[in-house]
């Protein structure tokens, strides 16, 4: 055989193999997204008022303290601390860690909030940088600061748990929204379900384009730019389908920062959030499955499709891509540090089920789907691989991707229905066609530098990083606020920018 | 599961469930008919795609691989088109459904008005019955909580007549946990014996709502009769629908302690002694509870922690100021600290040598307990003055906080 054979034949082989496997990613997303909307009919739907009203009387419900970290937040502190004190929750405290900013972030809140310096111990057995203080209110409200030197968002956590005393924490990013009733909602499994749960979420939803009073999303609308409607398509087809699947099976790897309420006495004897991981949500999560699996407990991590965290994407193409890079290193080093969880039936559905499909589909996935491109363009070029062979791939990829994202909007319209405007249910339909005949080929490429980069150890949270803020970043652009919403970085858009004129 | 250990009489689990359990899926039968529909949809899936291919493309296209990808393409495309389709029609459905709705549901309400009165709408209601019934059920249903007194006999029956009731009552056997809780909720409003014997069934349902909605309308229709077998189901109940029906029951909490709550604390079931004492914690009011001594001595350290915390509630606790001071210095941390909260809401000054001890303690939870108590007993400010010199640093920090929420008059920031 003369080596142009040979290298068509190796080629088309490699071709056959990456078709395969990108049918078998689309098939594993099509069946999670089937599984989680059956899933998602059994849940068991928003607290009825009564049952609402009557859990926010009783002292039975467990206390819940919530961490917010802040780092360079003085444009949207008080409003989303201020958004964080009017939960409806019977029994909660809310502890923002200044992370070190840089900005008049303190200041913002000692004067909003009429701050004195406490004497509150802060002595868990978390190490984190210096405490410099730790501050509470003068107000009738259950607010407490902890001032620190910058050591990053899962610093300020740990931080956070070292201070808190209530049996649940709830992690959040302090510039996401939450539902007023998103707290109750979140603590129903720990209600059901006490001893066996430790941890649980909620869905993160694409705030861009509705309108904000106050920190409270007033009226729900589709996002105006493209770039944003593209991810609030993505978000519903993460949350709705895979979440909601992996959580019923007790599989779920992933616990958005953005919004997640943990056993706080679990946390802690799991050593708190690590802090060399740019990916501390994902990470904590998964080691949550290793230790609880090793000690054989018998255990729930949860996800819960009621509660919502409204959160800002970014509508800058460049703070896109660090986002993205960012979150698939964060995968990377997560899966590497348990790697010993892969296939392996003592982690239960979390080895046999969540680990692998993170590993190939969410880890891999990307570069190899980003070879299946090449491959066949290069292939046709070359005509090494024959047009019947690229349609193959084409409609593997692209309309069972299509066909997905579609399936997320109609399982959105059929079981939460959040979006009330049918020609923003229209928007969202096109953006679900258009999203994969372009974005999200770019996102794999972005995903794809990313895994490179984690394999590279690449640190650092791309602009804003506790450690790299500190002038590795020398093109920092001072309008553009930075914030940590689902561990990304984005600009004030107008609507939240006229919410806090209006506050 | 909650709702699988707390449902009664559940059937043993068959190999499947415990294959999903050992993997920790939800294993009961709901997440077994979710796994079974979820392979069938995408068994579906499939075998249309090979169907199309094997019977029609396969000898119409030039290559057997052209031929598959087209028949998985136009099934793709076929799915994409029903999902779409389907999103429509149900938005046009629920829109003319609203339409509808909005347009009857003042003649329907008029006619229960004047049935409810006293004047006859049977032939009327029956009229609109035949041509709108959802419309009749949800008014009927919207109607009968509102209403009492006589006039709720007239609606109970006609909702039997328009055979709502027997509706309800199938709906209560429905796989829908949902569609079950709706109708207990609905039958709740009838005042019949079938519909309350089936309420009373739905108690034991393997839903957390359907018994929660089952316990509560009994609660509401059946007045004091039932309150004390609430009380003791309650008890029995995951925490979620304890704490609803506990705070719905804390009107009648005077009632209850006469037999109900002694009866709880009777108990030899630890749990549910611990469950009662937990409870008249969060009724948070002055009640007369018998038998608390014998509590105090108890084995059981959660027992004796839980009750000790409960005597600022209770009227007469001034009997027990010995009580808590030997309890101040029991072994347990959790006997400590509730001590030291008991000690402190009822100002016992006895205490005070204890508390002093106690806020040197190498435990957080009493050591913070006794500093609480020691800022609300106004001789203990000075004990904390002192402590605050002391070299015991984390005695001197606890203190500190306390002195300092004493001095600006704030509570600790959480409950418990």
């Amino acid at each position: 055989m003369d080596i142009a054979a040979w290298f068509a034949t190796v080629f088309g082989f490699m071709e056959h193999v990456i078709i395969f496997y990108v049918g078998a990613i689309n098939s594993t997303y099509f069946l999670l997204t089937t599984l989680g909307y059956f899933a998602l009919r059994r849940s068991h739907g928003n607290l009825s008022r009564s049952e609402r009203d009557s859990l926010l009387r009783s002292s039975l419900v467990p206390a819940v303290s919530v961490l917010a970290p802040a780092y360079n937040e003085s444009a949207t502190v008080k409003d989303s601390v201020r958004a964080l004190l009017r939960l409806h929750y019977p029994n909660y405290e809310v502890i923002v860690i200044n992370d070190g900013s840089k900005d008049a972030t303190m200041q913002v809140l000692t004067e909003e909030f009429h701050l004195y310096k406490s004497s509150r111990r802060h002595a868990g057995s978390l190490a984190t940088k210096r405490v410099r203080a730790v501050y509470e209110s003068r107000d009738p409200i259950r607010l407490v600061v902890i001032d620190k030197e910058n050591g990053g968002k899962a610093d300020a956590l740990n931080a956070g748990l070292n201070a808190a005393r209530s049996p649940l924490v709830a992690a959040i990013d302090s510039d996401s929204l939450l539902e007023p009733d998103a707290l109750l909602a979140v603590t129903r499994p720990f209600l059901e379900d006490p001893e066996r749960t430790v941890a649980a979420g909620g869905i993160v939803r694409v705030v861009n384009g509705c309108d904000v009073q106050h920190g409270t999303v007033t009226r729900i609308a589709a996002p105006p730019s493209l770039l944003a409607r593209f991810q609030a398509v993505e978000y519903l087809r993460a949350f709705l389908g895979g979440r909601v699947a992996f959580s019923f099976m007790n599989a779920l790897m992933l616990i958005s920062g953005a919004f997640g309420l943990f056993r706080r006495d679990v946390i802690m004897k799991a050593g708190g959030f690590l802090a060399t991981t740019v990916g501390e949500d994902m990470e904590l999560v998964v080691r949550l499955h290793r230790l609880l699996r090793e000690q054989k407990r018998d255990y729930r991590i949860v996800f819960v499709p009621e509660p919502i965290c409204w959160t800002e994407v970014p509508e800058r193409w460049r703070t896109l891509y660090r986002q993205r890079n960012r979150w698939q290193r964060g995968t990377v080093e997560s899966l590497w540090r348990h790697r010993r969880m892969m296939l392996n039936p003592d982690y239960g559905m979390a080895g046999l089920a969540g680990f692998p499909y993170f590993a190939l589909f969410e880890m891999i996935g990307p570069a190899i789907e980003l070879l299946g491109y090449v491959l066949t363009v290069a292939g046709l070029a070359l005509r090494i691989i024959s047009w019947d062979t690229a349609i193959v791939f084409f409609a593997m990829s692209v309309l069972f991707g299509i066909l997905l994202s579609i399936s997320a909007i109609t399982l959105e319209e059929a079981t939460t229905r959040r979006y009330p405007s049918p020609a923003d249910v229209a928007k969202l339909f096109v953006a679900a066609v258009i999203e994969n005949l372009g974005f999200r080929q770019l996102l794999t490429v972005w995903r794809t530098k990313g895994l490179i980069d984690a394999l590279r150890k690449k640190r650092g949270w791309g602009r804003w990083s506790a450690s790299a803020s500190a002038g590795r970043n020398p093109r920092a652009e001072p309008p553009q606020v930075e914030r940590r919403g689902n561990t990304r970085y984005t600009p004030v858009t107008a609507d939240r920018c006229a919410a806090c004129a209006a506050a | 599961m909650a709702t699988t250990t707390a449902s009664r009489g559940a059937p043993p689990a068959s190999p499947s469930t415990t294959v999903l359990r050992h993997f920790g899926v939800a294993s009961d039968h709901h997440g077994l008919s979710i796994v079974l529909k979820s392979l069938l949809v995408a068994a579906v899936h499939i075998g249309l795609a090979l169907f199309l291919h094997l019977t029609y493309l396969r000898s119409r296209l030039p290559t057997p691989t052209l031929s598959l990808v087209v028949a998985f393409a136009l099934v793709q495309l076929a799915a994409i088109v029903m999902l779409l389709l389907a999103l429509l029609l149900r938005k046009l459905h629920r829109e003319l459904r609203e339409r509808r709705i909005d347009l009857v549901r003042p003649e329907v309400f008029e006619c229960l008005a004047s049935h409810s009165a006293g004047s006859d709408q049977r032939a009327e209601i029956g009229r609109l019955a035949r041509l709108h019934m959802d419309v009749v059920e949800s008014c009927l249903a919207e109607m009968l909580p509102s209403i009492t007194g006589s006039g709720r006999a007239p609606l109970s029956e006609l909702a039997i007549e328009l055979g709502l009731v027997r509706r309800w009552q199938a709906g209560c056997r429905s796989h829908d946990d949902r569609r079950r809780a709706e109708s207990v909720a609905k039958l709740g409003q009838i005042d019949d014996g079938t519909a309350r014997r089936t309420l009373v069934t739905a108690l034991g349902d393997r839903s957390n709502a359907v018994r929660l909605e089952a316990a509560r309308v009994l609660l509401r229709s059946a007045g004091t009769s039932q309150l004390e077998r609430i009380f003791a189901f309650a008890l029995a109940q995951p925490l979620f629908v304890r704490a609803i029906l506990i705070e719905e029951l804390r009107p009648h909490a005077l009632t209850l302690c006469a037999t109900a709550v002694q009866d709880g604390l009777r108990s030899r079931d630890v749990r549910r002694v611990v469950r009662t004492l937990e409870v008249i914690a969060a009724w948070h009011k002055a009640l007369p509870v018998a038998g608390l001594d014998r509590l105090l001595d108890h084995a059981n350290v959660q027992v004796r922690s839980h009750a000790l915390a409960i005597l600022p509630y209770v009227c007469g606790a001034d009997d027990f100021d010995a009580a808590i001071i030997a309890a101040l210095g029991e072994a347990s941390p959790e006997v400590q600290a509730a001590a030291a909260f008991a000690a402190g809401q009822l100002t016992i000054d006895a205490a005070l040598p204890q508390l002093e001890q106690l806020l040197h303690s190498p435990d957080e939870q009493p050591a913070r307990a006794a500093a609480t108590a020691l800022a609300i007993i106004p001789a203990g400010q000075a004990v904390l003055e002192r402590a605050v010199l002391s070299t015991n640093r984390s005695a001197a920090a606890v203190a500190l906080e306390s002195l300092e929420r004493a001095r600006t008059g704030r509570q600790e920031n959480l409950v418990r």
